[in-house]
């Protein structure tokens, strides 16, 4: 389809160690219309970071290898085969980077308004003097109300939602058309990071920009994303629209996950789902699905034959043998049996 | 069930610079039944860490009491601190550098056991095994060190030790936020568990409010050093009466695309003011949508609102009223 900014296919990247190689991404495919908030939902170690980032080759290779056979194709053109140096015209200029920490994604040692103006001034578009006129609208376009004074102060000097703002100021400035935010609010207090999901949202409709969002919070996708991709132990497990993945989920992991987490405005009464055992080995993942060993309804066949993907809609599709014709009435008989199953055994 | 435990007018003061005074805890007053999982929330710097460690008397107040089991322990001398050290123990958030690296799951849970000279060696070992059956781990991890243990199961380690000493009462500083989505759960439900098992009482520090409202009976709200509200879990989550509850509970995202389509992210706050500034009335007042003339200069007093839910919040009660 021609309104596809990013499609990656048969994606995967490994890291080569001394205790062997450990297989962060495997055989991901996923893709995002211009405009769209993605949001890549997972655990810590379930691939997600060094998939984004291995998009553009952030990651040093060694250690981080990406696997032959992957592509990348980004505004229709592939740039998996690109030498570095080509890169460097995508990145940071077509597909910026926000990521967690703002403490240390900033330098220390220069000023807010001269990190802001790096980037155009760098790519020489702009004199100094346009350039700060630019910055200046860039941070009001980021949420800080007064940028005047933020241009001449020290990253120390800033609390750290300003700073997160400043990074996303940056990130604008060679005017993106895809915006990866890496677990943007995670360090931030929840009203800081109300205030940046806000912000982001706005950016989105107000510039088109496409926005990858990556995030272990599922209250978060469920206010910003409008599509969502579930990662675990290095693969796709299941993707569809928020409302699919929300209300239709036909992954147990997705669904055990949506149980896990307690909500605000629900009764208390029940008891939290939670998932047996803990996230694989990434040094030594099951030949199936990386999912089968915490499964509840794990077969003998999930745990040597990865799950093909299966559509269940146009939007939404699940790696999972279950959906396999073969066992649809199996899960049937078994949800209707135990329809509170998933999750809930004893530890 | 009376109180095992009441905070009175508690502080703590640390002195960062000639004249820089961070008043981290602030005549902080409150209860907590036996039995009891009391929550306590507010954004990180409000100090709600260190009235954990505080009351766990890791730091000497500089005022009030903390009256523990009808003694008041704030200014307690050594003998009675080690006492107080087996009734009270402490479960810290990060279950990586909470652990000596180079010593074994069966050393971490029985060293306390042995320094108190509560059993001797053989009965350590049995009394080790069955904790950690306790808390679903099993004899097979009592040989382990630290880094073969994945983070849910580190806390659990850090939980066998902490009970080793048959605690009534237990402070638990953000003992999940460091876990994976996944394992939080399983760890909330231990905790809950216990309690009910082994009828123990609870500090719950969390910033995660949704899992605080799900573990705890009441919830304390803290803000800059004070409490400025304290209701049942449920009440505290319908009917917020404090501005600053209404807008932490107002940032919190809920994981239902339907719900949050409909909800209206909080507008611009100014952030919090620096706990170095003095103040005087109420210290959330620069911030609050409702703050009136009088909020600046006086105020930040808890009252009770309706039964067993107290606000610090003039306006609050007299909207409510």
């Amino acid at each position: 389809m021609s309104d596809a900014i990013l499609e990656v296919s048969h994606f995967g990247v490994s890291f080569h160690t001394y205790a062997g190689e450990v297989q962060a991404v495997r055989d991901v495919s996923f893709r995002v219309s211009r405009g769209e908030v993605v949001a890549i939902v997972g655990e810590s170690g379930s691939g997600k970071s060094v998939l984004t980032q291995s998009l553009v080759r952030l990651l040093p290779d060694p250690p981080a290898r990406v696997a032959a056979g992957g592509r990348v194709r980004f505004e229709g053109e592939d740039i998996s085969g690109y030498s570095f140096r080509r890169l460097k015209s995508v990145k940071g200029s077509r597909i910026a980077y926000v990521f967690q920490d703002p403490m240390t994604s900033l330098n220390p040692l220069a000023r807010i308004g001269d990190q802001v103006m790096e980037g155009v001034v760098y790519h020489g578009l702009m004199g100094r003097k346009r350039a700060y006129a630019y910055a200046l609208e860039l941070l009001r376009d980021a949420g800080i109300r007064d940028p005047e004074r933020r241009m001449g102060q020290y990253p120390h000097e800033l609390s750290g939602g300003m700073r997160q703002r400043v990074m996303i100021a940056i990130a604008l400035a060679m005017r993106p058309a895809l915006l990866v935010a890496d677990e943007p609010t995670t360090a931030l207090d929840v009203t800081t990071q109300a205030q940046i999901l806000a912000t982001l949202k706005e950016l989105n409709r107000s510039r088109g920009m496409s926005i990858i969002l990556i995030t272990h919070d599922m209250g978060i996708v469920a206010g910003i994303a409008r599509r969502v991709i579930v990662m675990y132990g290095g693969k796709v497990v299941e993707s569809g629209s928020v409302e699919e993945i929300f209300e239709r989920s036909r992954h147990p992991y997705t669904r055990s996950l949506l149980g896990s987490v307690p909500r605000l405005d629900a009764d208390k009464g029940r008891e939290l789902d939670f998932i047996v055992g803990s996230p694989p080995d990434m040094l030594r993942p099951p030949a199936g699905c990386p999912f089968s060993p915490r499964c509840a309804y794990a077969m003998a066949l999930c745990a040597e034959h990865p799950p093909a993907e299966s559509p269940v809609s146009p939007t939404h599709s699940s790696w999972c043998w279950l959906l396999h014709p073969g066992a649809a009435r199996i899960l049937e008989s078994f949800a209707r049996r135990y329809p509170d199953r998933i999750g809930t055994e004893a530890v | 069930m009376g109180s095992i435990l009441s905070v009175r007018d508690l502080s703590k003061h640390f002195r960062v610079s000639k004249r820089g005074l961070v008043k981290a805890v602030d005549g902080v007053s409150f209860d907590i039944e036996q039995g009891e999982i009391l929550g306590l929330v507010g954004e990180s710097g409000c100090g709600k860490t260190t009235l954990g460690r505080t009351i766990k008397r890791i730091y000497e107040p500089d005022g009030g009491r903390i009256v523990f089991e009808g003694r008041d322990i704030a200014h307690a001398g050594k003998d009675e601190l080690r006492a107080y050290a087996r009734r009270a123990q402490m479960i810290f958030q990060d279950p990586y550098s909470s652990l000596d690296p180079r010593m074994t799951v069966a050393e971490i849970v029985g060293e306390g056991m042995a320094i108190h000279k509560l059993y001797g060696p053989g009965r350590i070992r049995e009394r080790t095994i069955e904790l950690l059956e306790l808390v679903g781990l099993n004899s097979e991890h009592a040989s382990r060190f630290p880094h073969e243990f994945s983070g849910g199961q580190r806390q659990r380690v850090g939980i066998a030790r902490a009970l080793a000493l048959e605690p009534r009462f237990l402070v638990c500083d953000e003992p999940i936020s460091a876990l994976d989505v996944s394992i939080q759960a399983q760890i909330v439900n231990l905790f809950k568990r216990l309690r009910d098992r082994l009828e123990l009482t609870y500090l719950f520090v969390a910033h995660d409010l949704a899992m605080v409202r799900y573990i705890a009976d009441r919830v304390a709200v803290m803000y800059l050093g004070r409490i400025v509200e304290v209701a049942g879990s449920d009440e505290l989550y319908r009917n917020p009466a404090h501005p600053y509850t209404e807008l932490l509970l107002s940032a919190i995202p809920i994981p239902d695309p339907r719900v949050e389509a409909g909800r209206e992210a909080p507008g611009q706050v100014p952030e919090m003011a620096s706990p170095l500034e003095p103040r005087e009335g109420c210290s959330f007042s620069g911030r609050c949508a409702y703050a009136g003339e009088g909020c600046a200069t006086r105020g930040g007093e808890l009252f009770e609102l309706s039964p067993g839910h107290y606000v610090a919040c003039d306006a609050a009660a007299k909207r409510r009223r």
